[in-house]
């Protein structure tokens, strides 16, 4: 993979890790933006998805390993996924290990999961205050 | 400057603080809430459509050689609200002026505007304790 996350600040308690389920046979990098999927379950990121967190370790494929932490609180540098942003918007996720700009509709939804902390150009990294799960 | 927001409890890790970078002739009053302008630089709030960077954690005297100062962007605070309209108790605020609050409006979610709520209802212009959580 690529763009994973790196660590800049972690706030709250540590980064505040949570435990998620992850499928055994899947290879997930330190850093790897995770979708939340059924269940508490969480798995390799994908455009316009609800957030679980950072991964905060390495996962290797067919370890055994079947649950991951996730880092929900802190400030890290994050990859734009091609368009741009400016400081202080709301993001979402906007492909593997990416983000772009919330849309009308997306706190609704329970996609947004962080607000940039500076004007990024296309496909620029800046960092990004992540707060999974706060709901404005 | 005045309105200054009121450390009611410090909540996450002490209130989790966010450290910014600032202007050396920048002064800032301890509780003033911060504006987040670009490269994450905090500033003095001014204005509805201002992002909140956080609520100052010390007082910055003007030119005192520090270029960085810390928010806290986790607890309840005392903020007073911007003489625009009441706020309901639970209500989502945003900045309305310099270290005021007012009512959010619609589509301030997606803005990133809103930084709380209010937890007590407030008559214009009046001062009550509010969630804050950046």
């Amino acid at each position: 993979m690529a763009n994973e996350a790196v660590i800049v600040e972690l706030l709250g308690d540590r980064g505040d890790v949570m435990q998620f389920i992850v499928a055994d046979g899947t290879g997930i990098a330190k850093g790897a933006i995770l979708q939340l999927t059924d269940n508490r379950t969480a798995a390799a990121s994908a455009a316009d998805k609800p957030v679980a967190g950072i991964a905060a370790t390495e996962k290797v494929a067919s370890d055994g390993q079947t649950t991951l932490g996730c880092y929900t609180n802190g400030i890290f540098d994050l990859v734009d996924s091609g368009a741009g942003n400016t400081v202080g918007v709301p993001v979402v996720l906007g492909g593997i290990n990416t983000f772009k700009t919330a849309a009308a509709g997306d706190a609704e939804l329970g996609r947004i999961f962080g607000k940039s902390l500076a004007t990024a150009g296309a496909g620029a990294t800046e960092e990004v205050r992540v707060l999974v799960g706060k709901h404005h | 400057m005045a309105d200054e927001a009121v450390i009611i409890e410090l909540l996450g890790n002490k209130g989790d603080p966010v450290q910014f970078i600032c202007v050396d002739g920048d002064a800032f009053p301890k509780g003033t809430i911060l504006k987040l302008s670009d490269n994450r630089e905090a500033d003095l709030s001014a204005a509805d459509g201002n992002i909140c960077a956080g609520i100052c954690a010390m007082e910055k005297v003007a030119s005192d050689g520090a270029t960085t100062v810390t928010a806290y962007t986790n607890g309840i605070f005392d903020l007073t609200e911007a003489n625009s309209a009441a706020i309901g108790i639970g209500v989502p605020f945003t900045i309305g002026g310099a270290n005021l609050i007012k009512v959010a409006a619609a589509g301030e979610a997606e803005t990133g505007d809103i930084f709380g709520h209010a937890l007590a209802t407030f008559a214009k212009a009046e001062t009550q304790s509010c969630r804050v959580l950046i």
